[in-house]
């Protein structure tokens, strides 16, 4: 009968063995040579699919740099300065200190799109989840300057700021979004005035 | 004790644990098959293999435990071993069936040793673009870099488990200031400035740069296949006189939404500021010369993807031209780069950078299993044919 230290010896290997092959993390330092900077967003692709890789909600997308779309904006509405993320920012103010604000930013691709925005203006408006065919038929898609457009109006009392009124508009390769944000009656009044804004919005 | 000891041999040489285990794989692999249309292939590979105990859910609750991976797999090996070496006897008669257990026992090790070892990296590169590091799938970094030189930047990389817990980092003396976390969510979205419920006012976790600016929602962490997470980390960074730099937020989707990396000045120098996906730095680089993607004649079905890639080491010790395409990978210094994808209208290549030193151990344990095996059958069919010549009349 063989000695049982052999066995042991093993089972004690296989443990140190797993103890040691984990590797841990460490703060670690070096000299790069400097990057050109990139244009386009890195891809993410799966581990082995051979396959396109497709934008999803976790990846993020760089801000797009196109050429800018032209606009005629009503004289009540006051420009705020672009930020790195904005192509525009407007406030509008109503009665009693009331305040509306038009976000306008691009983003390159489809911005995530269309259904998972619709879909996430709807969570953060504290809005019941409904079906995606539910999603596509609550807003409303037009035409004009020769952009298609999706427009969404979305409200709930509970929700800071109570009211949503938003266009999609794919541009080229980009994707713009413009999102007036605030109290419901302040929007109720300037939903004209929006709309007739997204028709003035010409392609370079 | 020697009773003790009768029954752990028992017990561990016992043909009935063999196939106990072997039964257990099975169930394994089909509840891990089952798993990955939610959890991904990387997700179960975590859940269910590289670990000893995994937990099935349904609808997001564990409902009964398995041993996972490497349970099986650990005491199908120690069964193994054990069996060879109190019940086989090591004879010219059973050699076959010890080199086809040899192999099986390397296959075991092949596997484990691919678990703890193995590292998946991507390169994508540009046509005509050189880069020389791949970046991970999933594990990210908080770079801290000098990028006062205009050649070079001195990098220092913290890796993303360490910023988990708040708090001082330690960072070996690698920097002139202290680096404090203050808040970290593993997946999170970067949103506007637009306060709404659940967001978390970018105010409260930065006062320099971008991040005050914006704010952030914590989401469910995912280990699909096609996403990846995009953490968020809130960072102080105090000077050697104790006093505050300033707190940023950072995050891989901040990066992006600005187009460049936060900077700020300390100590007479520049200095940049990203939570980035780890990278894999090499001593040679990669230049794509060009990407094709071959159709079948007249369809739009893929007849074959292609990287035409020059690589060039830092010492000038290589520099050639390689053709990667599907199943014909380039190995070189330990690395293999597969064609994995494409991207960006056929004008960036994905390459999956893999470093595993044991990939030639399941090619070495097959050949040791199929020898074995012809070697115990061929013994056996020589003895029947001579037994059936000496009994022919």
């Amino acid at each position: 009968m063989p000695s049982i230290r052999p066995l042991l010896l093993l089972s004690a290997a296989f443990v140190i063995g797993l103890a040691a092959g984990c590797r841990k993390a460490e703060v670690t330092s070096y000299r790069a040579p400097k990057e050109a900077p990139r244009a386009a967003a890195p891809a993410v692709a799966g581990p082995s699919s051979p396959s396109m890789p497709s934008a999803m909600a976790s990846t993020p997308m760089p801000t797009a740099s196109g050429a800018d779309l032209k606009w005629t904006v009503p004289a009540n509405w006051e420009s705020k300065p672009a930020s790195a993320m904005r192509k525009a920012t407007f406030v509008i103010k109503g009665d009693g200190g009331a305040e509306a604000e038009l976000a306008i930013s691009a983003l390159n691709g489809d911005g995530g799109g269309e259904q998972s925005n619709l879909v996430r203006w709807r969570g953060q408006l504290g809005l019941p989840e409904i079906s995606p065919a539910e999603v596509a038929a609550g807003v409303t898609r037009f035409e004009a300057g020769g952009l298609k457009m999706v427009v969404a109006d979305y409200a709930n009392d509970k929700a800071t700021p109570p009211r949503l009124l938003a266009a999609i508009v794919p541009v080229g390769d980009a994707t713009w979004f413009f999102k007036l944000t605030g109290p419901a009656a302040l929007l109720e009044r300037e939903k004209p005035a929006f709309l007739a804004f997204l028709k003035t919005i010409k392609a370079p | 004790m020697r009773d003790f000891w009768q029954i752990l041999v028992k017990f561990f040489t016992s043909l009935r644990l063999t196939v106990v285990l072997l039964a257990l794989g099975i169930v394994l692999v089909f509840v891990a098959t089952l798993a990955q249309t939610d959890m991904g292939v990387w997700g179960v590979q975590q859940g269910y293999f590289h670990t000893f105990f995994a937990f099935p859910k349904w609808h997001g609750t564990p409902v009964f435990i398995l041993p996972g991976g490497y349970l099986v797999g650990g005491l199908l090996l120690i069964n193994l071993i054990s069996a060879h070496l109190y019940r086989f006897r090591l004879t010219w008669k059973k050699i076959g069936i010890q080199l086809a257990h040899a192999g099986v026992i390397l296959l075991l090790v092949g596997e484990l040793l691919s678990g703890l070892w193995q590292e998946d990296y991507q390169m994508s590169i540009d046509t005509g673009q050189t880069k020389n590091f791949a970046e991970s799938y999933r594990k990210h970094e908080l770079a801290i870099a000098d990028v006062s030189d205009p050649q070079f930047d001195a990098v220092v990389a913290i890796p993303e488990q360490l910023l988990t817990r708040p708090g001082n980092l330690d960072t070996q003396g690698k920097l002139p200031f202290r680096v404090v976390v203050k808040g970290y969510w593993p997946n999170a979205d970067i949103h506007g400035p637009m306060m709404a419920p659940g967001l978390i006012p970018g105010a409260s976790l930065a006062n320099r740069d971008l991040g005050a600016t914006l704010s952030l929602t914590p989401v469910a962490t995912t280990t699909q296949d096609n996403t990846r997470n995009s953490p968020a980390a809130s960072v102080e960074l105090v000077g050697p006189d104790g006093g505050t730099l300033g707190t940023w937020l950072v995050s891989p989707t901040l990066d992006l939404f600005a187009g460049r990396p936060q900077t700020f000045d300390f100590g007479g120098r520049t200095w940049a500021l990203s939570l980035r996906v780890a990278r894999a730095y090499y001593d040679f680089s990669l230049t794509l010369r060009k990407f094709s993607h071959d159709l079948y004649p007249g369809t739009d079905i893929p007849k074959n993807y292609s990287s035409l890639v020059q690589l060039k080491s830092a010492g000038g010790l290589a520099d050639r031209d390689v053709l990667i395409y599907m199943n014909t990978p380039l190995r070189h210094e330990g690395l293999t780069f597969y064609q994995a994808s494409f991207a960006n209208n056929d004008q960036t290549t994905i390459l999956q950078v893999v470093r595993n030193p044991s990939w030639t151990l399941p090619y070495v344990s097959c050949l040791l299993v199929a020898g074995g095996l012809l070697v115990q059958f061929g013994m056996s069919l020589l003895g029947f044919v001579s037994r059936r010549k000496s009994a022919a009349p």
